[in-house]
């Protein structure tokens, strides 16, 4: 059963027509011992059948640890996001969500895909040269709950 | 963990709660701009 209303469907199938790139979801979970993997993947499979812009691949994080290495993935459920590149390859976008994108995060998770899938972010042009200024590798944690 | 959203940054900017957008990049990108880093080295 359909987690989201024929109503909501229809209005994130409208937002995903948008997109002008693929995006594809990694979604890291492992088979024992979490107990939010199976909700997290009932939530992420609400999106394929609305653009087909959007796969998802799954990546157990016990069977598959050079890869959940790589994405810098140590706990589950996890999603990383990952767009193309100028060149069409592959290009890991560095966004991450941990724990299950419920509540308000889905709506996270939905903004994110339409970033990586090329809709324009709504930074001012100060706010971007701001941005083209950062010096280090910048890490941004952001807490929510998932209510 | 007081209250959310809340946003770090390199584990050395905290920001609490949802702030207009010149008010979070000021906040979140401040102490690691090219001019900010250049100020500090003096």
């Amino acid at each position: 059963m359909a987690l989201l209303s024929p109503s909501d469907q229809a209005k994130l199938r409208e937002a995903f027509a948008e997109m002008r790139h693929s995006v594809k979801i990694l979604f890291f979970t492992q088979t024992l011992g979490c107990e939010t993997c199976p909700q997290a993947r009932q939530i992420i499979d609400e999106l394929p059948p609305l653009s087909d812009k959007i796969t998802v691949d799954e990546v157990n994080l016990v069977l598959d640890a050079e890869k959940a290495k790589r994405y810098g993935v140590d706990r589950v459920p996890a999603l990383a996001l990952v767009g193309p590149d100028g060149d069409g390859q592959e290009r890991d976008s560095r966004i991450r969500f941990l724990g299950t994108p419920a509540g308000y995060e889905f709506m996270s998770l939905i903004n994110a895909v339409l970033l990586v899938g090329g809709r324009e972010s709504n930074l001012t042009e100060s706010n971007r040269k701001k941005i083209a200024a950062v010096a280090t590798p910048l890490t941004f944690q952001v807490f929510t709950t998932p209510t | 963990m007081t209250g959310v959203p809340k946003t770090v940054v390199n584990d050395q900017v905290e920001i609490l709660g949802a702030l207009p957008q010149d008010a979070f990049i000021e906040q979140a990108l401040g102490q690691f701009t090219i001019d900010n880093s250049q100020f500090t080295k003096g």
